[in-house]
């Protein structure tokens, strides 16, 4: 049987128009199905995007709190501050205003941060207050402040209290270096001060070379070579003299490096603990 | 009609290469790379005291390094070490600051301890880890301990 070219084409063209499914692809639901999809592939940048797209329709503050929380996420602070603030809905409010503060803290804006100790929109809940004092009682540790450790260690959870604890250990006890020990050191007996600062090989080097060329000086003027015996003696000199520098400038290499790792270990215990934010429950 | 199909089918086939170089072996150069000769011998200083340590310098790599070869293990060189510890300094802090890098560069044990590892294998040991400056000795640390 032939079958005419017309109907053919008719039914092409039914099979193509019901086969077309009718919905509305960018309907609120579909693009909160999407911006969920995408803050759980950890796609956050492009989740923010479309929470905003949400909170444009819908003015719900929960959208707001959500595009800012993206922003925070795919590290672009400035405009995560600015969402959490804007956020008015009560119940989001001490959240928001936590997170407000944990950014001013990653973006070292000390005196913004130190602010929310007034902020009563934060006081409100107990939670977020207690995780703002954990991230002060961490900023107390990293600038020196006067400390109470018992206080601080009280705010923090049983699973922290053992690592706040070593670094309370650092703090009162860093293991330092004195500069002036070490120059002293190495002016008493070459290298000693590079011992001092744990660079044993480097002090033993020093030994040598200032003993080998105080020898070669020694050996040539009672040898009556005195030209030779001065050139020596220069040169063990200025080993020597470097040598002291050198412990010196150790030393404080040293203390740089403790307090460098001491900083660093915090930042790493702060990246674990994402900043004692709180997991929201968004992917399951 | 035949004729005209073929005809297209050997057009198109014959236009399609375009590459009539016949492959071959990459030749590759196993000499070690002489970058170190490119050195930079002006004299041009800014004032008596870098000039003489420039002298210095230039003396030392035209009639020992330049033919002595690339064997130091530290990034910038001993020599390099000195002239910029000066420009940084001054010619005696320089000075005391050089014999100190002499000292560590004689020892041959733990260096991967105390020093980075720079991509050309080198351990970086810059002027600036030893001005006695904490500013900048904290913010060059951690650039070069933290990378």
């Amino acid at each position: 049987m032939r079958i005419k070219p017309t109907v053919l084409l008719i039914l092409i063209f039914f099979t193509r128009i019901s086969g077309q499914e009718n919905f509305l692809l960018h309907s609120p639901q579909k693009i909160k199905q999407f911006a969920d999809f995408l803050f759980c592939d950890k796609d956050y940048l492009r989740a923010a995007e479309e929470y905003e797209k949400l909170f444009s329709i819908s003015k719900v503050d929960s959208f707001l709190f959500l595009s800012s929380l993206a922003y925070s996420l795919s590290r672009n602070y400035n405009s995560a501050a600015s969402g959490f603030s804007r956020i008015s809905d009560l119940s989001l409010k001490p959240d928001a205003k936590f997170e407000f503060y944990k950014i001013k803290f990653i973006q070292e804006d000390f005196e913004n941060f130190l602010s929310g100790e007034k902020d009563s929109d934060m006081k409100a809940e107990e939670q977020s207050l207690k995780r703002y004092l954990k991230l002060k009682g961490i900023f107390s540790l990293m600038h020196n402040e006067t400390l109470n450790e018992e206080v601080i260690l009280n705010t923090f959870q049983t699973d922290e209290v053992e690592t706040i604890q070593k670094f309370f250990g650092f703090k009162k006890n860093p293991g330092i270096k004195s500069e002036v020990a070490a120059g002293l050191l190495s002016a008493l007996i070459p290298g000693t001060g590079k011992i001092y600062t744990e660079n044993f090989a480097d002090g033993l080097m020093a030994f040598l070379s200032t003993g080998i060329f105080s020898y070669l000086s020694y050996s040539n003027f009672k040898a009556g070579h005195n030209f030779r015996g001065w050139l020596f003696a220069g040169l063990g000199g200025l080993f020597y003299a470097g040598n002291i520098y050198g412990s010196i400038a150790s030393a404080q290499i040293f203390n740089a490096k403790l307090n460098i790792d001491f900083e660093n270990s915090l930042k790493i215990f702060l990246e674990e603990k994402k900043y004692f934010s709180p997991d929201y429950g968004l992917c399951k | 009609m035949r004729l005209a199909l073929l005809l297209i089918i050997f057009v198109s086939s014959a236009c399609s290469q375009t590459d009539w170089q016949r492959w071959k072996k990459e030749e590759i150069s196993y000499k070690i790379p002489d970058d170190y000769r490119k050195r930079e011998y002006s004299f041009v200083s800014e004032n008596i005291q870098e000039f003489l340590i420039k002298s210095l310098t230039n003396t030392y790599w035209f009639f020992i390094s330049d033919l002595d070869g690339d064997n130091c293990p530290f990034h910038p060189s001993c020599s390099a070490f000195l002239l910029e510890s000066v420009k940084e300094t001054n010619i005696l802090q320089g000075t005391l600051m050089f014999f100190d890098r002499f000292t560590r560069d004689m020892n041959l044990i733990d260096k991967k301890k105390h020093y980075p590892v720079i991509k050309n294998g080198r351990y970086f040991d810059p002027p600036a880890f030893y001005t006695l400056n904490s500013d900048t000795l904290i913010s060059n640390l951690s650039d070069n301990f933290l990378r």
